[in-house]
Formats: structure tokens, C-alpha cells, sequence
């Protein structure tokens, strides 16, 4: 639950990088004046060249064996700066998913995944929340219909993972299949859309387009078997990258109450902002806990751990709105201007809240796991 | 194998030869084997538990041995703690002394003092009482004002300490008391060892909202106390204090096994009074609601203990981290005991013990009793306050 030598290095390597190439002022830049492809491909190939798009691949497939720990450290950054990259998407959801199906794709798309040439998007949610149980989406004698509402980084990905209905008499998260879709298959249409926090996702509905055995990923009927654990561990690493967004809201916000003056003190010192700031902080490390113990557990060879994701999502939700909201507060007047940055964090961290299930979704998920 | 898997096997091995079978039940109230020269068993199975444990230095683990101590590094002690747990053992020895006072004589009292008083600690032949607190000085610990007089061969000490926990069975007491009045509050502060049967020590127990008197006020009047019996240097009790607020983990865990009683399981306990519908849910959606952000508290503060202990022994201490522990541990238990008392409806209003079962009596008492968790030991509002000085930088 502590980062060793090599994964502290990874962290500041990451940080340095970012802090030089890809501030806030960033995602600000991609906010006004958005790309075809929904993020910096520039920004992308050199995070590519620093080997984040293998970081939880096998060594096999071209990991450095940094572990999820290690990932957890550079999603934190992630968090810390706003970074809008595929990486989410197209790696830790996308290449994970294609190792864990352990295919033919894992030799004819993972190599291009990891090369940064091919961006995967996972398609699933359908309705207003994430909720794959109820996956309406068809697949039928080779035809795939169906319209997927929040496919994240969906404008640019180059192909989608599609979760569909594969067996009909089936309800729930049994009878599901994993479909690779490219972009420019027959039927797809691509509608993106800029979200509020200035990332990007689609809406793709697919229309008649034909699929071949060959574009499965996995075992048909039966993908939830490995979907499920990927969709576990991608949930614990965007928990970091919450916690590594509210981290950096914290440290601005003492920032700024360290040097605003009201009263001819710093407001600082009043104490009604100092105990909700250790309050905050009390708050965060709990939630950081749980993520630790989420990321070291995988590395440890713990195969389910359901519970801890679901566990670190509910606290990174909380934490991550509870400190975007009293940052807001506790920057008076400028918090609500756009010229500071806290205004892009408190949006983010909404956006966050609904990647692969809400908190209604995932206390739900606990209540059921420990048998209440 | 490697030492530390040798050790586990060992130890494992070890405890299930020699914990005897009523020995591995959650220990109640009245079971628990407080130090003392007084000392009782409740039963002969709890004195050979003691004896056993005593002999092998585990009362105090990691104390050396030369003061009777088990002289284990902290990763044997962590396997040690895990092997217990894994029985369910009952701790060998309550005492504050074993916990607050003997920490703080390891890095603060002289040879003499160690030789004194350690191995009587780890042997259980001494109960330890803790005079902080004074009715004027609660929060504002250093403005107290029982002072200790310079007579030349011995000093007199007047005034008196409150909140003493169990005062009136303990046979000796470490209290900080002011040597000097002259500097600011904080200077003139000596820690001191007083022997309980002195002339002019006397105890008074304070009934409390629970029913229990588990603390009590005790007075000092012209109380002849050895010069020896500084520890850490005339006016440097402050200093000392201080390095016993580091043990503050354990200090709390004193908090909390003073008057252990056993843990409930909120889902059991929801399960048996609620019901659960033919899904599986209780039947309640705002309890259910309630003891999922518990169960997420509670288990989160694991894993930060967790990762605190990982912390430690890779010494990457994040100095803020175990400041936090105190606050978001005492308010989780109170959160906890508000839920039981809201799963036992008017089960939990009875106030005489024949009405309700002892579960429930236990309950009751336990959420009364454990209002006392976010005042001792510092408040919740001083533990935020050092917080945000110490962990945030916030200006004073």
C-alpha cells in the first residue's frame, strides 16, 4: 500500500512531464478549440513514447511490470492536471479488456493499442447511467443493433468495444457478448459530443452492421465473466484519478487560503476554514485507503475485488464532490470565475461520477456483496 | 523459509498449544486482566493465559527483553497480533502502563526508572493510572495547575487530576504537574511517578451518563513524592507528554478495551430486528442506506491503519496521515453506535438492566459510554485544529 522506488519515480516522471507539457491550461486549450479526435494526439504520442499506454499490459505485451500501484500513481497525476488522453478508455479499459479475452486480438490489436496507432472506446452504457445488466443492445444471426449513450473518448477511438445481447432469452448480465467494432464498419454512426468538463464522449448507435465470429472478444454469451474484473480494476484506477484531482483541489485551496487576506488576516487562520479543511483531508486519505488497498490487492494476485472497487468508487465520488464544492466556496468570488482553474475540477469530478457506475450503482453493489 | 515465516510458524504453533479454548472468545468486561497488585482472575484458564504470555515477554511484545519484555521486531510483532487474531485470543494484559506509560519510559526515563518500573508493567504487578486533566485545564492542557514543590530531598505535590481512569483501583499514577511558574505555560511542566499510597492521595469515582464510573477525580494533598521519581528532567514534562501522544493508536485502543464490550455485527444485528425481504435487502431502505456509509468507514479506517503500518516499516511516514486516525476513528464509532440504536427501536429506551436482554443493555450502555471517545485524549475540534496546523500548514 506504499509505492516503491521504481513506481515513485514513474509518479514523478509523469508529473514533471505533465506539469511542464500539459498543465490545466491544457485542457483549457482542448476546451476552446477542440480536435476531430477529442484530445491532443501530440500530448498522446509522447505519453505513448513514456510507455503509459502499457502500463497494466502483461510483460508479455509490453508492460514494466510498474503493477497497478503504479498505474494508481500516474491516474493520480492524471487527476492532478485534467489530462484529457485516451488512456482511460482506449488502455486501462480497452487493452485490459482484449488481454483479459486472451485471443486472437490480443497479437493483431493490442500491439497497435499499445502503439498508440489504434484507440479503443468501450461502448456499454445505454439509458441515463451505467447499469450493464440491462445491456438492450443486439446481436443477432450477425447483426448488431443497438444505440450506446455515454461512450467515453468515443469521438476519436478508432474501433469499440461493444457490450451486446448475444443470447435473447436472456436478461441481465448472463447472455452477453464483447463486440470489436471498427469506426468505419457499415451502420455505425458516431455522434460527439464536447462534455462539460471539456473531454469528450459519444453517442454510437449501430444500425444493421454485420459481425463475423472473428470480431468477438472473449467467449460469446459469456463475456460479463471477464468484463466484470477489468471493469473492476479500471474503476479502482479512475478512483485514483478522482482522489489525484481532489488531492490537487486541497493543496490550492490552502494555497489560496495562505495568502487571502480579509480582516487584515490571512482567512486562513479562521477556524470555521481550518477544520472543514482537516475535515477534507480526513476524508480524503480515508478514500485514498481504500484505493491503495484496491490497486495493491490486484498486485498481490487478489482475483476479486468487487467489493474494494465499488468500495473506492463511492468514497472518490464523495470526496472528489465534497472538496470541488468547498473549494468553490472557499475561493469566495473567483471560485465561480472561469478564469480559476477549480470551476474545470468541479466539473470533471462530475463527469467522473458517472464513469461505470454512480454511487447509487455502487453502494447498491456493496450492500449486495456483504449480504444486506 | 525465511526468519519472519519460521517465526509465524513458531507462533502459531505456540498459541495453539498454550491459549486455552475460553481464551479465544471476544473477552467481556468482566474477564478482562487488569494489572495490578490486586489483581484477579475471573477464571484459572485467564490466569494461565496471563502467566504463559507473561513468561514469554508477549504482554509487551516489542519491549526488550532485559526489562522482561518479548524484545520482537515490529514485523514479528505484526505476526504475533495476526496469529492472536486468527485464534481470536484475548489480550494477556490490560494496563495503562503497558500502553502509554511504558513507551515513554523507553525513550525518557533513566536506567534506574526502566529498571524500576518496566518489568512490573510487562509482569502485570502494577496498575497505572494517567493524571493529565484538571477541572480548569481540559483542552488547554498546560495552563494546569497541581503543582509540585522543591522541599530539597523529596517534592510536595497539591492540587488535583480528573477524568483518572480507574484512579481508585490503580496502585501508582504518571501525571504531569508544574515545577515552575515562573516561564510561559507550557515551560514548568514535569511528568511525574507517584505511588497511590502515598499519604494524602485519595479518589473520588464520577458517575457518568452511562451508568459506569469508570473515571474518577483524584486529589493531591501534601503528597510526599522521591526526586527521583521525575521522569525526562525537571521541567521537561511537556516533552515527555508529548512522546506518549505519539502511542496516541494505542492510547485510543485503551479508550475503546477500557470497556470493551463485545463488537456487534450491524448486518446481524439489522438481520435479526429488521428482517429482509425475499430480495435479500433489509427491510429498512435508510438503515440499509446507514450501515453501508458504516461498513465503508469503518473499513477504510483499516486500510489506513493498514497502510499507516506499511508506511512505518518502509519509513515513508506521510506525517499527516496518523493525525487523522483519532477523529475519523472515534466519530466512526459513534456514527456505529447511533445505527445499533436505531436498529434496536424501543428495545433500546430500557434503562434497567432485567428489561432487556444484555445485548441490548450493552448496546445502550456502549452508546452512552462511548460519547466519552471524541472528548478524551484531545477533542475532535483540538484534533482538527493540529490538523491544520500541523498536517495543512494553516497559520496559527
Amino acid at each position: 500500500m506504499v509505492l516503491n522506488e521504481e513506481q515513485r519515480l514513474l509518479q514523478s516522471t509523469i508529473r514533471d512531464f505533465l506539469n511542464q507539457r500539459a498543465p490545466v491550461s491544457a485542457l483549457r486549450e482542448l476546451r476552446d478549440n477542440p480536435t476531430p479526435q477529442g484530445f491532443d494526439t501530440s500530448l498522446w504520442r509522447e505519453l505513448v513514447d513514456l510507455g503509459v499506454s502499457s502500463i497494466v499490459l502483461s510483460e508479455a505485451h509490453g508492460g514494466f511490470g510498474f503493477g497497478w500501484m503504479g498505474l494508481g500513481a500516474v491516474m493520480e497525476e492524471i487527476g492532478r492536471h485534467l489530462t484529457a488522453t485516451p488512456i482511460f478508455s482506449s488502455v486501462v479499459i480497452g487493452a485490459a479488456l482484449i488481454e483479459a479475452a486472451d485471443d486472437h486480438h490480443s497479437t493483431e490489436v493490442l500491439p497497435e493499442v499499445v502503439a498508440g496507432t489504434r484507440t479503443l472506446a468501450f461502448a456499454c452504457d445505454e439509458g441515463l447511467r451505467f447499469n450493464p445488466g440491462a445491456t438492450a443492445t443486439l446481436l443477432n444471426q450477425g447483426v448488431l443493433q443497438g444505440e450506446k449513450s455515454f461512450v467515453l473518448n468515443g469521438s476519436g477511438a478508432t474501433d469499440f468495444l461493444v457490450l451486446a445481447r448475444t443470447a435473447t432469452d436472456t436478461k441481465g448480465i448472463d447472455g452477453l457478448s464483447l463486440i470489436l467494432v471498427p469506426r468505419d464498419a457499415v451502420g455505425v454512426t458516431v455522434n460527439a459530443i464536447h462534455s462539460v468538463d471539456g473531454h469528450n464522449f459519444a453517442r454510437v448507435k449501430f444500425d444493421q452492421v454485420a459481425v463475423d465470429h472473428r470480431q468477438f472478444v472473449g467467449a460469446p454469451d459469456q463475456a460479463w465473466d471477464f468484463v466484470s474484473g477489468v471493469l473492476d480494476r479500471a474503476t479502482l484506477a479512475l478512483a485514483a484519478e478522482m482522489l489525484g484531482g481532489a488531492r490537487e483541489l486541497l493543496e490550492r485551496t490552502l494555497a489560496y487560503l495562505n495568502d487571502r487576506e480579509q480582516f487584515d488576516v490571512k482567512i486562513g487562520s479562521f477556524q470555521a476554514l481550518q477544520h472543514r479543511c482537516a475535515q477534507l483531508f480526513c476524508q480524503l486519505e480515508l478514500a485514498q485507503s481504500v484505493v491503495y488497498k484496491g490497486l495493491s490487492a490486484i498486485d498481490q494476485g487478489q482475483q476479486d475485488v468487487a467489493k474494494l472497487a465499488s468500495h473506492a468508487k463511492v468514497l472518490a465520488i464523495d470526496c472528489y464532490q465534497k472538496m470541488s464544492n468547498e473549494a468553490v466556496q472557499m475561493h469566495g468570488g473567483m471560485g465561480i470565475t472561469d478564469e480559476v482553474d477549480i470551476g474545470l475540477f468541479l466539473k470533471r469530478s462530475r463527469v467522473c461520477n458517472q464513469i461505470l457506475g454512480d454511487s447509487s450503482f455502487h453502494r447498491e453493489r456493496f450492500a449486495k456483496l456483504c449480504g444486506y | 523459509m525465511s526468519s519472519i515465516e519460521e517465526f509465524q510458524q513458531q507462533t502459531r504453533a505456540w498459541l495453539e498449544e498454550n491459549c486455552p479454548a475460553s481464551q479465544r472468545r471476544p473477552v467481556v468486561k468482566d474477564e478482562q486482566i487488569w494489572a495490578g497488585r490486586d489483581r484477579v482472575f475471573a477464571t484459572a484458564d485467564a490466569k494461565l493465559w496471563f502467566d504463559r504470555m507473561r513468561d514469554k515477554g508477549w504482554t509487551a511484545p516489542t519491549w526488550p527483553a532485559e526489562y522482561g519484555g518479548g524484545g520482537l521486531t515490529s514485523d514479528e510483532e505484526k505476526v504475533l497480533e495476526k496469529e492472536m487474531a486468527r485464534l481470536n485470543c484475548r489480550p494477556p494484559l490490560y494496563d495503562l502502563g503497558l500502553w502509554m506509560l511504558g513507551p515513554a519510559l523507553l525513550v525518557h526515563g533513566n536506567e534506574a526508572q526502566k529498571q524500576e518500573h518496566l518489568s512490573k508493567i510487562v509482569r502485570g504487578d502494577i496498575r497505572w493510572a494517567q493524571g493529565y486533566s484538571e477541572p480548569a485545564a481540559g483542552s488547554d492542557l498546560a495552563s494546569l495547575k497541581t503543582r509540585a514543590e522543591d522541599m530539597g530531598d523529596h517534592f510536595l505535590v497539591n492540587g488535583t487530576k480528573i477524568w483518572t481512569t480507574q484512579a481508585d483501583k490503580a496502585d501508582w499514577i504518571f501525571a504531569l504537574v508544574r515545577t515552575d511558574a515562573s516561564g510561559t505555560k507550557h515551560q514548568g511542566i514535569s511528568f511525574i511517578l507517584i505511588d497511590m499510597r502515598s499519604a494524602g492521595v485519595s479518589t473520588t469515582p464520577i458517575e457518568l451518563i452511562s451508568g459506569e464510573s469508570e473515571f474518577c477525580q483524584t486529589f493531591f494533598d501534601d503528597v510526599k513524592v522521591p526526586k527521583e521519581n521525575i521522569v525526562g528532567g525537571l521541567n521537561n514534562g511537556w516533552a515527555v507528554a508529548k512522546e506518549l501522544l505519539k502511542h496516541e493508536r494505542k492510547l485510543m485502543a485503551t479508550m475503546e478495551s477500557i470497556v470493551q464490550r463485545e463488537d456487534e455485527s450491524l448486518v446481524e444485528l439489522a438481520t435479526q430486528y429488521i428482517g429482509m425481504d425475499e430480495s435479500g435487502k433489509l427491510n429498512d431502505s435508510t438503515i440499509r442506506s446507514r450501515i453501508t456509509d458504516q461498513l465503508m468507514t469503518a473499513e477504510a479506517l483499516e486500510y489506513l491503519n493498514e497502510r499507516l503500518f506499511f508506511q512505518y516499516r518502509s519509513k515513508q511516514v506521510e506525517p499527516g496521515l496518523p493525525l487523522t486516525v483519532k477523529y475519523l476513528g472515534t466519530n466512526a464509532m459513534q456514527q456505529k453506535d447511533e445505527l445499533l440504536l436505531q436498529i434496536l427501536g424501543n428495545h433500546g429506551l430500557s434503562w434497567q438492566e432485567q428489561s432487556h436482554t444484555p445485548r441490548e443493555h450493552n448496546i445502550v450502555q456502549n452508546w452512552a459510554y462511548n460519547k466519552a471517545h471524541t472528548i478524551a485524549g484531545g477533542t475532535s475540534e483540538i484534533q482538527l485544529n493540529i490538523i491544520a496546523k500541523r498536517a495543512l500548514g494553516l497559520p496559527a
